[in-house]
């Protein structure tokens, strides 16, 4: 799941701190393998959840985050140290960009300064499958009902509970209300049941373009597969991978044809700017040069800080005459099995997703919807959503989680998938024939699935 | 150290004289234990640093495991091997390498090259001329790139100038058929200053004498830089060569930051092909077998650039 969460301005410094962060966690996390045989997905000292003790000894756990940044994630910290003194949580924030990478290099060599990390939900099966992940199906063996079935699910692999679900997601379509207004283009309805086609986002894009908007429609993860695998299966052309145990890509149906057609045809018609990185796309629409940005409710403290930005929100565009599907899916929390601190990284991984309905309730500008469910009911109580720019989100998201958020495809390769999928997302918004670009992507992701088959 | 001598036992008779070889292998071994004394902190490191890693790489190289596995890697001889080499993505980044190489390398050489003649050549305000050009080698890589790539987008300043002059909008990282040079265009934007200054340190090793030898007897500026110039400059020239190749081959920020390897995979050069194998993907086998390819690669390269400018100087 590819949040960006940075609501303050991305500044290049945290960047550069980000990054170096990540090395010395890449450096740190090298050498220190143990070479044992194969993993046993149990670290020692597992314990069912009503039987948890706090340790009466400080303990110290390293968690190591990708779905929030240090200082967002800093109350909920200082909320557990104060319920659990005998704990201390070590949060080590990386990069999404590198979060793979620092992952694969601690994890597969076992290390065991290690204990918990976020887990990007579709990557769970995948993380299972190469021993990442902790069977905590004893340890929390009453999750329904407390956390919602999406999140669930995808939290369980092979039919064991492997990740506890913290949060998920769902998106909106933003839209600038001045750049509409030039172009004469009536406000789109907040309404779920109002639902804008492409067809029509496209030709307001073009106009409001024409009154002097810069760019006309910028998608905020522009090669992403999180936001862009809507945009085939509005069309009915399926999640991207199919067959047995979805180590098949499918990705040359009319489905993914179509729809990529469309999404050239926004970069060759001058609608959306080529090369722009997903670092940037909010500060487009930020500083006011786009019309519609497709893009996460994480972007609402940002956007609406802006107090010259005049915006609001409609539903996530559907193509014409097919189904309407959004975004889903968010972070988990996994147990490294090599940790030798279970007890306590089990009590921080109930506090965060079950306890009194979850972490959320400790972030005051949390634009995400927490997997709690109790916690949700609190989530839209929200400072941002009580912006009249922001009018109708909360409606709307409850309406997507309850009726049109469609997981990411379910695969062991989940992870070679979404990679070849970035690139290809690039290469057509690049101008790559779509046909050719699809072909391509078949043959790399099936060389690189030869191995789980 | 000290020597003993050990004294056979005699009654105030003198000691019989050494025989002279056992001397002079005395001072040999005294010799060669100094020299072990003081070659062992680079032997140590160059084991280390050098020879384990490739051992490694070697044995990483044949076996495999599931991506990212914690299970032990089974071995699998040269299989990994032959999946690279029937792999078309893969043929293609050695392509794209070799291709960057061969343009990327001359170019930042006669460059530098000519800007280290132009500032040896007594200018005004040489010294601020030196500094600008090598500042670039001094801001970190990671920084360069992220300026270039915001400069370089088809909406960025660069088209924005090229427009007030009337070139329409160029697609630069974006276009399949400009990524290559403008990644070229970054490289030597940061080595090219950088290998200036040491063929400046090369050019004011000379001494003026061969210079006012040549002026004695007629000789031209074009012909004294071809007689003089280049034959002295030979062994700075050498190093700058082999270093800027080896730094190339193993060029990788700009890709990981700006292009992703793409357009295409036109950009997906081996070393961050290598980097996201290993990395992101969580396959070290593979890596590992693509490594050594590269190893190889720059290993005959490099052996080719010694035996051309070292025949250069025995003729």
């Amino acid at each position: 799941m590819k949040l960006p969460v940075l609501p303050r301005p991305a500044r290049a410094a945290t960047k550069l701190a980000g990054g170096a962060i990540a090395v010395a966690l890449l450096v740190t996390g090298c050498g220190s393998g143990s070479g044992s045989s194969g993993g046993s997905q149990q670290p020692a000292g597992l314990t069912s959840a009503d039987a948890l003790k706090d340790p009466t000894e400080p303990v110290t756990i390293n968690y190591a985050g990708a779905a929030y940044s240090a200082d967002d994630i800093k109350p909920v910290l200082e909320a557990f140290h104060k319920e659990h003194p005998n704990i201390t949580v070590n949060y080590q924030a990386v990069p999404f960009d590198q979060f793979n990478s620092v992952l694969s290099t601690r994890l597969s060599r076992k290390d065991t300064t290690l204990d918990l990390y976020d887990v990007d939900m579709p990557r769970t099966d995948a993380y299972q499958a190469r021993g990442w992940l902790t069977d905590l199906s004893k340890a929390f063996p009453d999750l329904a009902g407390k956390v919602d079935k999406t999140s669930l699910d995808a939290a369980t692999s092979d039919g064991k509970l492997v990740a506890m679900p913290f949060q998920t997601s769902s998106q909106l379509l933003y839209y600038n209300k001045s750049l509409l207004k030039k172009a004469g283009i009536p406000f789109p309805s907040a309404k779920p049941a109002d639902r804008p086609t492409w067809e029509a986002v496209t030709a307001d894009a073009k106009k409001a373009q024409q009154a002097g908007a810069k760019y006309g429609l910028v998608f905020d993860q522009v090669n992403r597969y999180y936001q862009l695998q809507p945009l085939a299966e509005s069309l009915g052309g399926g999640s991207g991978a199919g067959g047995d145990k979805n180590l098949t890509p499918e990705l040359e149906t009319a489905g993914w044809e179509k729809s990529m057609d469309w999404y050239s045809s926004l970069f060759k018609d001058k609608i959306s700017p080529r090369g722009v990185p997903v670092a940037q796309t909010p500060d487009l629409f930020a500083s006011g040069q786009v019309a519609f940005f497709p893009g996460g409710p994480w972007w609402g403290p940002k956007f609406a800080a802006e107090s010259k930005l005049d915006f609001g929100v409609a539903a996530y565009p559907s193509f014409k005459g097919g189904k309407a599907v959004t975004p889903t899916g968010g972070w988990s929390l996994g147990l490294n099995p090599a940790s030798k601190k279970a007890v306590a990284s089990e009590i921080f991984m109930k506090f965060m997703g079950l306890d009194n309905g979850g972490f959320a309730q400790y972030m005051p500008s949390l634009a995400v919807p927490p997997s709690n469910t109790a916690g949700t009911a609190s989530f839209y109580d929200e400072k941002i959503f009580k912006d009249p720019r922001m009018a109708g989100a909360v409606e709307l998201t409850k309406y997507e989680l309850a009726h049109t958020a469609t997981l990411r495809a379910r695969t062991t390769g989940y992870v070679e998938f979404e990679d070849t999928l970035s690139k290809t997302y690039e290469d057509i918004s690049n101008g790559a024939s779509v046909k050719s670009a699809l072909s391509s992507a078949t043959s790399t992701i099936n060389q690189a699935w030869a191995k789980y088959r | 150290m000290t020597l003993t001598t050990h004294h056979p036992a005699g009654d105030g008779a003198k000691p019989p004289p050494l025989p002279r070889g056992t001397l002079q292998r005395r001072r040999l071994l005294g010799n060669l234990s100094a020299a072990a004394i003081f070659l062992t902190p680079a032997l140590a490191l160059i084991v280390v640093l050098r020879l384990i890693p490739v051992v490694q790489a070697v044995n990483d190289a044949t076996h495999t495991s599931l991506p990212g596995s914690t299970l032990p890697p089974r071995y699998v001889g040269f299989d990994n091997f032959t999946a690279l080499f029937s792999s078309h993505a893969f043929w293609s980044s050695v392509q794209q390498t070799l291709i960057f190489n061969v343009l990327v390398n001359p170019l930042q050489i006669v460059l530098a090259l000519a800007l280290a003649v132009l500032l040896t050549q007594n200018l005004p305000a040489t010294g601020i001329w030196r500094t600008l050009i090598f500042l670039p080698a001094a801001v970190p890589m990671t920084g360069s790139a992220v300026v270039w790539g915001i400069a370089l987008r088809p909406d960025g300043p660069v088209n924005a100038a090229l427009a007030s002059v009337g070139i329409h909008q160029q697609p630069f990282l974006t276009g399949q058929g400009q990524v290559l040079g403008s990644i070229i265009l970054i490289a030597s934007w940061i080595g090219v200053g950088y290998w200036m200054i040491f063929l400046i340190a090369g050019l004011n090793d000379i001494p003026t004498v061969y210079y006012e030898a040549a002026a004695i007897d007629g000789a031209g500026p074009l012909r004294r830089f071809w007689s003089v110039t280049l034959p002295l400059l030979r062994r700075p020239l050498l190093f700058v060569l082999v270093a800027d190749t080896v730094s190339n081959f193993v060029l990788f920020a700009p890709m990981q930051i700006l292009t992703d390897g793409g357009p295409q995979g036109k950009s997906n050069f081996l070393m961050y092909d290598i980097f996201h194998n290993s990395f992101e993907l969580s396959d070290p086998h593979t890596a590992a077998a693509e490594l050594l390819v590269l190893l190889v690669l720059m290993i005959v390269i490099v052996a080719v650039q010694f035996r051309l400018l070292r025949s250069a100087e025995e003729s």
